[in-house]
């Protein structure tokens, strides 16, 4: 009788080890790798990074930007592109245009901060910063803006113009009525004066 | 009874008796045995549990870990442009600096070759804020000490710019002070995993997480010696050793080992383990930072990334497995090579080297970077701000677990050339004023006029020190630097004040809380009569401050001060007028970035862009600014402060930087001289310099004697652009001499500005009439022009021409 229950008893404890130790080695179906994988974030990143550091690309065809760009930009854009000298803050502004029209305001803003700190006076680099501020509706920003660039637009009667656009917009958006009516004022007067 | 009846009765007794000792000792020995098997049972179902709570501890543990991982700070990116003014050595200095190796000809990243007038590299990739930039291979030709071409070489593309990888220059660690740098598997060198194997593991790919060949050989050697003398660890065992369990030397941990040894090869693959083991292995000590990980030893000991390394470096990295202290190349650097020599030799035994690439290796000796290229003793005070402003938005805890990636504002090289000036300049002052060295103490902040981006931040001379942080935390009075703010109050009320306005320059004399007068006198000691009110800036007259601003009302005063950027609480004292006013040198520098950048208020900042350890964006610091103060008043007072430079207390400006200008500042200097001040800006850079005692006793030094001084040796290493004076819609130049408004023609006369609507009246007499009568009456021929600085020919034949003289 005693041999009996000892037998059984040995041979459930024998079944248990086993079972546990199976159930011990067993994996589960979903782990997570402990060291980072990057892969897929570099790859993801790889399609914008194929055109890096700004190329002054003579064969891009002005048109093809404009087409992208928000109605009611366009003619803005080319003047300005078209009057601005300094071929670094064109390669930024080129830059930003290109991250527009693929709906990425923030990386637009960053090109654009990022030519300000090589050339920070240039009026276009400015009113560009400013414009997107309008698109993203930060009116206050873009009223701010508009006016940095006028500081240094003396004499680019266009440009103060369409800064002055740009500032009526943004006191029309903000409930502001006297200062969007000065603002649209003074874009009458930069219509009018020659350059 | 009869006899046979008790004989029988006997037997029977005796058969009992027997059969009672024989089932006596039957029953002991069934005892026994089921003892033993109880206690068998009993281990075995111990043990399984034991082994189950090993493997929910390795699975949990293994699966779970999240390394924390120390916040990586850089340094902005070095932008090549066309047209940047940088020459070849300097960008020399910048590649050095990012670890890059000079070499005769170019086969990967992190390499360049300088040539006569140009340097070619190889650059690395980097992930930005807003894009990864590839590695290039770039050619830069330069001219005169600028950018002339930038050439990609891969297609042969000129580029307009390129962004140089930024230095790394600090890290915010965990509170375990483990460094770590994260290498995923397939960036890891193979020749790394093929040395490790070679020479820890050999048959790594073949055994189960033990090998038992190896523990058996270590056991004997183990019990013939008495103590635990040979380790037959396989890769996996001492993952678990580091990952798991304490260095302790004991069988209870050895056991422990060689169970999660097999439980971790069970439930991952060989490249997860060899994944972990060069993420995690222990490999030296940075102060009271453990460096763990191949990755991390590959910057602590080479400062360049893992990928870059060659395989005697490679070898080295893994000599120090076997000891990281014992065989620390820079404490020990024969044993380091030899051990390394030892590997080389090992590889090429077991086939992974041939012998002539063996031995080209072993002649390569060791070249071991001085100290890490991150150290962050490098720039205390600046990662000191940053981490203050990181802290107004991230939990310590994600700053120091997250391996977060902050890219700053900091401009390396000129935070270098700054604290060289600081070094020199300080000496030599201590010198002149007989004061012993290490007396004067300084502080410096250097910011872009437009952006408000912090480009050099000086906390003290010491430049490696974690002392007490001067240019954040030393309060202290400003003296005449606040002077603008009043001047600004006034030109403010353009009907009442101009440039030319007279003001009285006369003793005051105002009772004091206490009873007792407060008399201020100017510098010279003298009066001055009515000045105009240039004059009185640029001569930074007291008197004349302060019967200006009194009659301007302080409460404006204030008020203009904060729309400047001042935060702090101001008191409505008339010794404000003269700086009674105690802010950091940060704070000034707040201050005059709006009068620098023509009445818009710019935020200083430090930080642009904050990653995840992935490098996917969390948070972008982006340009904020409002304009605080009326752009014709702030186009007038930079005009003003640019006369400080040339003509006024600041004119050591124009003596030392005379082709910089014009430049415009302020200098400031505080009762028994006890504080040097200046702040002053070009058209790109603002620089704020304090010098003083931390004793608060006398520098013996005013702002022009001291600060300024520090200031141009600054800036004659950075090479400000000179002020550009764009003339906002409302203002008008007019000609001025002796103060008065003279025709435009007039030869001698300074333009200065006004407001169109109050342009003062033509009421002076150009010099030019005088003179022109004169010449006439005295057939006069020719003019020789002596001014001292008149270097200039053409200027003669223009005052002839001008005269009528022929």
């Amino acid at each position: 009788m005693i041999k009996t229950n000892l037998i059984k008893l040995l041979s459930t404890s024998i079944l248990i080890f086993i079972n546990l130790f199976f159930s011990a080695c067993s994996t589960t179906s979903e782990r997570n790798v402990p060291v980072e994988d990057r892969s897929a974030t570099i790859s993801s990143q790889q399609d914008t990074g194929n055109e890096t550091n700004l190329v002054t690309n003579t064969e891009k065809e002005p048109e093809s930007i404009q087409e992208n760009i928000v109605p009611g930009d366009s003619r803005r854009q080319e003047s300005i592109i078209a009057q601005s000298t300094s071929p670094v803050a064109l390669a930024f502004l080129e830059d930003a245009d290109k991250y527009t029209t693929e709906g990425d305001s923030d990386r637009a803003v960053a090109s654009l901060e990022r030519g300000l700190d090589i050339e920070p006076k240039n009026p276009w680099l400015w009113n560009r910063l400013a414009s997107e501020r309008l698109k993203q509706k930060m009116w206050a920003k873009a009223i701010t803006l508009a006016k940095k660039s006028n500081a240094f637009a003396s004499g680019h009667n266009q440009l103060q113009k369409d800064n002055w656009q740009i500032i009526a917009q943004a006191r029309t958006a903000l409930g502001d009525k006297v200062g969007a009516r000065k603002a649209k004022e003074m874009v009458e007067r930069f219509s009018t004066e020659k350059t | 009874m009869t006899r046979k009846k008790k004989r029988t009765q006997t037997k029977k007794k005796i058969s009992r008796k027997s059969k009672a000792g024989k089932s006596g000792t039957g029953r002991t020995s069934s005892s026994y045995k089921y003892l033993i098997l109880q206690l068998f049972v009993i281990s075995l179902l111990c043990g399984t549990a034991y082994v189950v709570w090993l493997n929910h501890r390795v699975t949990s543990e293994f699966e779970g870990k999240r390394w924390s991982l120390p916040a990586r700070v850089y340094a902005r990116p070095l932008e090549l442009y066309i047209g940047a003014t940088i020459t070849k050595n300097e960008l020399s200095k910048v590649f050095n600096s990012l670890a890059y190796q000079h070499v005769a000809s170019l086969h990967g990243p992190g390499q360049y070759h300088k040539q006569a007038n140009s340097i070619r590299f190889i650059s690395r990739n980097f992930d930005f804020w807003d894009r990864r930039e590839q590695s290039k291979r770039i050619q830069i030709e330069f001219l005169a000490g600028k950018i002339q071409s930038i050439t990609d070489e891969t297609n042969a593309k000129q580029l307009v710019i390129f962004r140089l990888e930024p230095q790394l220059i600090g890290k915010i660690y965990p509170e375990h002070n483990e460094d770590r740098v994260l290498v995923p598997y397939d960036e890891v060198p193979v020749f790394l995993v093929e040395a490790l194997v070679a020479v820890e593991d050999r048959h790594f790919y073949r055994h189960f997480g033990i090998d038992l060949k190896g523990i058996l050989r270590a056991m004997i050697s183990n019990i013939t010696s008495g103590g635990l003398r040979q380790g037959g660890s396989t890769l996996t065992q001492q993952l678990v050793k580091n990952y798991f369990l304490t260095r302790e030397r004991t069988f209870r941990r050895k056991i422990n080992e060689v169970i999660m040894a097999v439980l971790l090869e069970r439930h991952y693959s060989k490249a997860e383990i060899m994944s972990a083991y060069i993420n995690e292995i222990y490999l030296g000590q940075h102060g009271a930072r453990g460096v763990h990980g191949f990755g991390t030893a590959a910057e602590f000991y080479f400062s360049r990334p893992l990928n870059e390394l060659k395989n005697d470096e490679i070898a080295l990295l893994v000599a120090l497995v076997r000891g990281a202290s014992y065989y620390n190349p820079r404490k020990h650097p024969d044993r380091a090579l030899k051990r390394r020599n030892l590997i080389l030799n090992l590889m090429q035994q077991q086939g992974y080297l041939s012998t002539a690439e063996a031995n080209k290796e072993i002649a390569r000796p060791l070249k071991i970077s001085e100290k890490p290229s991150w150290s962050s003793a490098k720039y205390p005070a600046f990662l000191d701000l940053v981490r203050r402003q990181l802290q107004k938005n991230y939990q310590t805890e994600d700053l120091r677990n997250e391996g977060l990636r902050i890219f700053t504002t900091l401009n390396t090289r000129y935070q270098d050339i700054v604290e060289q000036s600081v070094q020199k300049r300080l000496a030599s002052l201590e010198k002149r004023k007989q004061l012993s060295t290490g007396t004067l103490q300084a502080a410096g902040v250097i910011t872009s006029v437009e952006t408000g981006e912090v480009l050099v931040l000086v906390g003290g001379r010491n430049k490696n020190s974690n002392d007490f942080n001067r240019a954040l935390d030393a309060i202290r009075p400003i003296g005449s630097l606040v002077k603008p703010a009043v001047y600004l109050t006034a030109l403010m009320q353009a009907d009442k004040y101009n440039s030319l306005t007279l003001i009285e320059d006369k003793p005051v004399s105002l009772k004091q809380y206490d009873g007792s007068a407060w008399e201020p006198e100017n510098y010279d000691n003298k009066t001055h009569g009515n000045v105009a009110l240039h004059t009185a800036l640029s001569k930074s007259y007291n008197l004349a401050t302060v019967n200006l601003g009194l009659k301007l009302g302080l409460n404006k005063g204030v008020k203009t001060l904060h729309a400047l950027g001042i935060e702090a609480e101001i008191p409505e004292y008339p010794s404000l007028l003269l700086g009674s006013l105690n802010l950091s040198p940060l704070q000034v520098t707040q201050m005059y970035q709006t009068l620098a950048s023509g009445g818009f208020q710019v935020p200083l900042r430090t930080i642009k862009e904050v990653l995840d350890k992935d490098g996917k964006p969390l948070q972008r610091y982006g340009l904020e600014l409002k304009q605080t103060v009326e752009s014709k008043s702030a186009f007038m007072i930079r005009h003003l402060l640019s006369e400080v430079a040339s003509s006024g207390t600041a004119r050591s400006i124009a003596a030392r930087m005379p082709g910089s200008l014009p430049l415009a500042g302020k200098t400031g200097t505080t009762n028994e001289l006890r504080d040097s001040w200046f702040a002053g800006f070009g058209d790109d850079v603002l620089g704020v310099i304090w010098l003083g005692r931390d004793d608060n006793q006398s520098s013996r030094l005013t702002g022009a004697s001291g600060a300024l001084q520090l200031w141009i040796d600054i800036m004659q290493g950075l090479r400000p652009r000179p002020l550009s004076f764009i003339t906002p819609e409302g203002i008008e130049w007019a000609n001025i001499l002796h103060d008065q408004r003279v025709q435009d023609d007039c030869l001698h006369a300074v333009a200065y500005p006004f407001v169109q609507a109050y342009l003062p009246d033509i009421s002076g007499t150009c010099q030019n009439d005088v003179i022109q009568k004169f010449i006439q009456e005295k057939n006069i021929q020719d003019i020789k022009v002596e001014r001292k600085d008149d270097k200039n020919e053409s200027n003669k034949a223009t005052i002839n021409k001008h005269f009528n003289i022929h």
